[in-house]
């Protein structure tokens, strides 16, 4: 940090002395701006940097019994089927407390329904104040000496009181703020590859990196949701600070300036749903940055008295993030012109220089990689700040305007269509970047002396922030979530039975490619009718779900041959009660997510990657490789004790699995149903191990196959062939 | 207008020919001369007098042109191919009024001086080039 810092710091030094454009008034104002948006990035850099100095990792102390617990879920037009799911999680939290539903929609449903759940309904005859104002009416009705706080969407986890409460025990601390996880990873602000296990969201570093390095300063802060917060710290407001648009850090600030602490707890203790489309996105990521852009007018963290410095300097960073968006167009706009005109902010623009700015960015690219822990990823970070650099921009400009704006929600269900007025700028970019290169070339073509080096790099720059234009503008048009209700990714043993119109009977063993309360996808190995009626028995982590449905399409993966097919059935459930949907929905948070998660190891560091991929190419490799392949799988002693299990990879000679609960055999026959048949097999446990997911335990087999004869492994073999086909 | 996805990528693809267009059009009006030049220059055959001539007065008659320095040297080097001493000279002059310190460009005014037999000028230029002389 020390050597990247010292090196930024020399090469702005050396810049100002020998290096900026003054040809003209023109080109020295251009000069200068550029000198400022690299002047900005250094101070962005000392800023987050200081912030993720020693990131806080916090064992929770155990809650003691008898706290008096108000949980508050805050709502004004959110849909009531995602609010069910998230009254549900708050109720079925296992430390005892009481759930309120605090609905600025004044909907009779969203009453009816919490009142069916066991929650208290509390409403309000205005709006005033919108989130604020809501929180705080309830805060006055109720005397739980600790509120946890979510907003509609945030599905807590069974665990999450007990993961945050002990933390309390210390009377100084007023808050424990935990992460935001977003389930709909195919929303705009994921950048996701499921099948290479890479997943990575814009906010990533803000949860995973600045909040535990603001912990060590006692300077985290209340992100509006997810968190625990003490009544008698917010008394003297009679709730939360009503002024700004983003209440959360301004009751922060002032909770540190009166000297409490806050705790970062850094684990997922609920998962949420992240702006579905591109316009949503901008429009909560605007009211972010202008919210706290005007905590600078309202409550300046460098003046309000009563802070720490270090609080200070990570409450001013958090604020300075959100200026990023005029230096960021700086850097966009100024090859373009360095091309169009042939002058340069840059002057002298020799190799000395280059020689100096490579090492310079090679520094603070090495020195980023380093500070972010495996959690930063450069490229997608710049692809992000080409997606908002406008709303940034635009925040800072509203800023100046001294009526402060209302408060507005973010819409949250699923994305219909894609508002293409957003990508405007992007566009406009793309076409002042072809322009400018256009010209280049043309002004070649006809044997203008040009300064080749002054163009090589322009024409790479312009390429580079095409490519980030480019990245930016698939993230607006493709990145969506399509279904208003997010369908849930795990592969769940199902038994279906189907009657086709002739009376023929399709009964057999698939699994769930994903599932929602309206229905799921199905995996079978063998044709079934498309028909208005399917029984299916879903064995779920605790229990079995028995529903019917109806089959509306079918997919097959793969034609090798007529007995080495995958078919994937689109079936809608018909009739599924609330109870039932309820099951569905508890799975989803409580298994599925959390699973679904932990698939995805963190980015290692380069080093460590580099050693993996020679152990594994290299220097070792195992002599069966093992393969991702979910399979599902009956395994019992007898025909009336069976367990329906999924493999989670497997070998020739042996396969992994997830159980939720503790196998009471040692060795056990299993029927493994594949593409190309069921297999009978005799498998020992050789491996057993207890992991956890969000709350839910799972145990984790290594199963070692029986096999004298070899057959098992040339049927195997066989199997992952036709897999692989498919 | 309700802009749908098909209709976005019309309007931005139209948009994109129109620039194309309108660049080439600009582009030509401002270095039009210096396409020009450059084509006679590869020209082996015969150099059309005319149209440099046409050149010359043009770029004279406008002082402030941004690629003044350009032009000049090519029509020096044109002028050189077609003899028209006196010319090059006067354009050598003025190019070197722009850019003093080129030594190539005053080695050929001197060389030029050389030949037309204004022996003295051209020993100033050629005095110039040496630099301990030039102190």
């Amino acid at each position: 940090m020390l050597a990247s810092g010292s090196v930024y710091l020399f090469y702005l030094v050396w810049r100002a002395t020998h290096n900026i454009n003054m040809a003209n008034a023109w080109v020295a104002c251009w000069a200068l701006a550029f000198y400022v948006a690299e002047a900005h990035g250094f101070f962005g850099m000392l800023f987050h940097y200081f912030q993720v100095w020693s990131p806080t990792e916090r064992v929770p102390p155990p809650a003691p019994p008898g706290l008096k617990v108000d949980v508050f879920i805050l709502t004004y037009n959110e849909d009531p089927e995602l609010l069910r799911k998230t009254i549900l999680g708050a109720i079925n939290m296992r430390y005892p407390h009481r759930t309120f539903v605090l609905d600025d929609g004044h909907r009779g449903n969203v009453r009816k329904l919490a009142e069916g759940l066991g929650a208290v309904y509390i409403t309000r005859s205005d709006n005033a104040n919108a989130k604020t104002g809501n929180f705080n009416h309830a805060f006055k009705q109720t005397d739980g000496t600790f509120i946890a706080t979510f907003d509609a969407d945030h599905v807590p986890l069974p665990n999450f009181l007990e993961r945050t409460l002990g933390y309390f025990e210390d009377p100084k601390v007023c808050l424990v703020q935990t992460p935001q996880l977003f389930y709909n990873v195919d929303s705009v602000q994921f950048a996701a590859d499921v099948k290479k296990r890479r997943i990575w969201h814009e906010q990533e570093v803000f949860f995973h990196l600045v909040q535990p390095g603001k912990d060590h300063w006692n300077a985290a802060f209340f992100c509006g949701t997810n968190a625990v917060i003490r009544r008698e710290a917010l008394k003297e407001w009679s709730g939360l600070v009503v002024g700004g648009i983003t209440e959360d850090m301004e009751t922060s600030i002032l909770l540190h300036a009166k000297g409490w602490r806050t705790i970062y707890h850094h684990e997922v203790l609920s998962y949420g749903l992240a702006a579905a489309d591109i316009a949503a996105y901008h429009k909560q990521r605007l009211r972010w940055a202008e919210g706290n852009l005007r905590i600078m007018r309202a409550h300046n963290p460098l003046t309000i008295k009563g802070l720490t410095a270090a609080q200070r300097i990570c409450y001013f960073s958090s604020i300075f993030h959100w200026t990023t968006g005029f230096q960021k167009m700086v850097f966009y706009v100024t090859p373009p012109i360095m091309l169009m005109t042939g002058l340069y902010p840059i002057a002298p623009f020799t190799v000395a220089f280059l020689e100096i700015y490579f090492l310079w960015l090679g520094t603070v690219i090495l020195g980023f990689y380093i500070v972010s822990r495996g959690r930063g990823r450069l490229i997608e970070e710049e692809v992000y700040n080409m997606v908002n650099f406008v709303t940034l921009i635009r925040a800072v400009v509203r800023t100046f305007n001294p009526v402060p704006p209302r408060f507005w929600v973010t819409p949250k269900s699923g994305a219909t269509k894609v508002d293409y007025k957003e990508i405007y700028p992007h566009i406009f970019l793309v076409l002042l970047s072809y322009v400018a290169v256009l010209w280049t070339g043309l002004k070649w073509y006809v044997g203008m002396e040009l300064d080749y080096l002054g163009v090589l790099i322009g024409v790479f720059w312009v390429l580079w922030n095409c490519y980030l234009v480019v990245r930016a503008i698939r993230v607006a048009v493709e990145t969506q979530t399509r279904r208003s209700n997010f369908r849930f990714r795990d592969y769940i043993p199902v038994r279906y039975r189907s009657v086709r119109d002739d009376g023929k009977v399709f009964a057999g063993v698939g699994l769930t490619n994903d599932f929602n309360d309206g229905g799921l996808s199905l995996v079978t190995y063998e044709h079934l009718p498309v028909t208005d009626r399917i029984d299916l028995t879903l064995y779920l982590s605790n229990t079995s779900l028995t529903v019917s449905g109806e089959t509306l399409r079918a997919e097959t993966s793969t034609a090798t041959g007529r007995n080495r097919q995958v078919f994937n059935y689109g079936v809608r459930f018909r009739n599924l009660t609330s109870t039932q949907a309820d099951v569905l929905a508890q799975h989803a948070f409580h298994n599925s997510v959390p699973r679904f998660f932990a698939k995805f190891v963190e980015s290692a560091p380069l080093l460590i990657r580099v050693a993996g991929y020679l152990m594994r190419h290299g220097l070792y490799k195992r002599s069966f490789p093992r393969r991702r392949v979910n399979l599902p799988l009956i395994v019992g002693t007898s025909k009336t004790d069976l367990s329906y299990l999924v493999t989670t990879d497997m070998s020739v000679t042996g396969a992994a699995l997830e159980v939720p609960r503790p196998l009471p055999w040692r060795t056990m026959s299993m029927t493994i149903l594949s593409p190309v048949g069921t297999l009978d097999v005799r498998g020992k446990v050789v491996r057993e191990q207890e992991k956890r997911h969000g709350g839910a335990v799972a145990w984790h087999y290594g199963i070692k196959f029986e096999d004298p004869t070899g057959d098992v492994r040339t049927a195997l073999g066989g199997i992952f062939e036709a897999m692989k086909a498919a | 207008m309700k802009i749908d996805r098909k209709r976005f990528w019309l309007l931005v693809s139209i948009l994109f020919l129109l620039l194309t267009f309108s660049e080439l059009l600009v582009f030509y009006a401002v270095y039009n001369d210096i396409w020009t030049m450059n084509r006679l220059m590869a020209d082996s055959d015969q150099i059309d007098r005319v149209k440099l001539g046409r050149i010359y007065d043009r770029t004279l008659q406008d002082p402030a042109d941004s690629h003044l320095y350009q032009k000049l040297v090519q029509l020096a080097t044109l002028y050189q191919r077609l003899g028209d001493k006196a010319k090059v000279i006067y354009l050598y002059r003025r190019a070197l009024v722009l850019r003093p310190e080129n030594r190539e460009m005053r080695l050929m005014l001197a060389n030029a001086l050389r030949d037309t037999g204004q022996y003295a000028e051209a020993a100033k230029e050629y005095d110039l080039l040496v630099p301990s002389r030039n102190r």
